[in-house]
């Protein structure tokens, strides 16, 4: 039983009182006592500054990119999703390489066809004339530095995409790559002047080879790379 | 369905972009409570990164008639403290003293002044046990009775350690709170 003034409530009760209710007793106390009073307000500011503390924004101590290659590791990531300009770059691959076998293989038709090839030329009037091989061989060069130089920009203007992400695309591209040349170089074994497929075959080696640059730079330092 | 229900269902088929957006959407609060049971930010990171895999690793448990961030702040609340009492049996083992369980003491008092600017700071001086029962009842709102069971202790041993750590914290953090006309919430 609290008697005015003369029985302080104790530290430890004060602190409870933070969040729990005055007996009846404690109320009589308190009513007369400034200084319990002071106590167990003070406790209940210190509450509500804690209560406060977990609504506070703050910023993740983690990193996806750190954590990301463990998961992997762990065998919990099983799916990685493509991001936009992985898809980007995909449908480019097929569309700017649809078109230049299109038109490699277009190009001898409309020569022995000229009303063809006037009703294809007429559908895109950019479309460009080449005058001979070599003219047509170097456009094909530009066209696919171009491709390539466009799809490393759109990569690299994509934030979310992550150095495990990056990894895994050249690796992916790598071993897409490789069916590529592997399926070129069969070909060329029967038609050895096959200008498309010399083109591809040549176009294929080159590509795997700035891809492989690209992953041996998204390697960690030190990291000797051995398979993809 | 609940907010998270797919990307849970999709995380556990080990889709990365579904486990990136539960990581994006709860890491804030599950990395800040790492931080607050564990003051030292590089071992704080290390051991949120442990939780996070533990979560990841646990999802084909998960419920879905819960939250994922009340699921993963529990898992995240387990991981934590046993990372501690990992922690403290290797301190003890290098310093040649017994392995005891983590009793929630707090530390010895000490008068000596002791202003600190916020209730974190003050809260990081507290012994680890006192600390955790401060910040999970405090801070994050667990009970008694949940405190209890995760650290082992009864009900009532948390609410004794909580009230000697709110009496310390008041003590540290007089400047903060005494006399401090805050809100209609202090008035007794």
């Amino acid at each position: 039983m609290h008697t005015p003034l003369s029985d302080h409530l104790s530290a430890e009760r004060m602190a409870a009182l933070a969040d729990d209710e005055l007996t009846t007793s404690e109320a009589a106390h308190v009513a007369v006592c400034p200084s319990c009073v002071a106590e167990i307000s003070a406790h209940r500011r210190l509450l509500v500054l804690a209560r406060e503390e977990a609504r506070i924004p703050s910023v993740p101590s983690t990193r996806w990119e750190t954590l990301a290659p463990q998961l992997a590791a762990a065998g919990l990531i099983r799916r990685r999703a493509l991001r936009w300009p992985a898809r980007v770059a995909a449908a480019l691959l097929f569309t700017v390489g649809g078109a230049l076998v299109g038109r490699y293989s277009a190009l001898p038709r409309a020569v022995a066809s000229a009303p063809e090839f006037a009703a294809v030329a007429n559908i895109d009037d950019s479309m460009p004339i080449f005058h001979s091989a070599s003219e047509a061989l170097a456009t094909l060069n530009r066209a696919e530095r171009d491709y390539r130089h466009a799809s490393a920009y759109l990569v690299a203007q994509n934030p979310e995409t992550t150095v495990t992400e990056q990894r895994d695309a050249y690796r992916a591209r790598l071993a897409a790559l490789d069916e590529v040349a592997q399926a070129t170089a069969a070909g060329l074994q029967e038609v050895p002047n096959d200008p498309v497929l010399n083109q591809y075959y040549l176009s294929t080696v080159g590509a795997r080879n700035a891809t492989l640059r690209q992953l041996k730079g998204a390697l960690p330092v030190g990291y000797r790379l051995e398979r993809y | 369905m609940k907010t998270d229900d797919g990307l849970v269902r999709r995380a556990i088929e080990g889709d990365e972009r579904a486990m990136r957006q539960l990581w994006s959407l709860h890491a804030p609060r599950i990395d800040a409570l790492v931080r607050r049971l564990i003051p030292d930010p590089d071992r704080a990171a290390d051991v949120a990164q442990e939780v996070w895999i533990q979560i990841f690793r646990a999802l084909p448990s998960f419920r879905f008639d819960a939250q994922f961030g009340t699921w993963a702040h529990r898992i995240a609340v387990n991981g934590t403290l046993n990372a501690i009492r990992r922690a403290k049996r290797v301190d003890l083992a290098e310093a040649g003293g017994p392995v005891q369980e983590d009793t929630a003491a707090v530390e010895p008092d000490d008068e000596a002044p002791f202003v600190r600017a916020s209730i974190l700071e003050a809260a990081s001086r507290l012994a680890p046990g006192a600390r955790t029962v401060f910040v999970l009842h405090d801070i994050e709102g667990y009970t008694h009775e949940e405190i209890a069971e995760s650290l082992g202790i009864t009900p009532g041993g948390s609410k004794s350690q909580l009230f000697k750590a709110r009496a310390k914290l008041k003590r540290w953090l007089a400047h903060l709170i005494d006399g401090h006309p805050r809100d209609a919430h202090t008035t007794v």
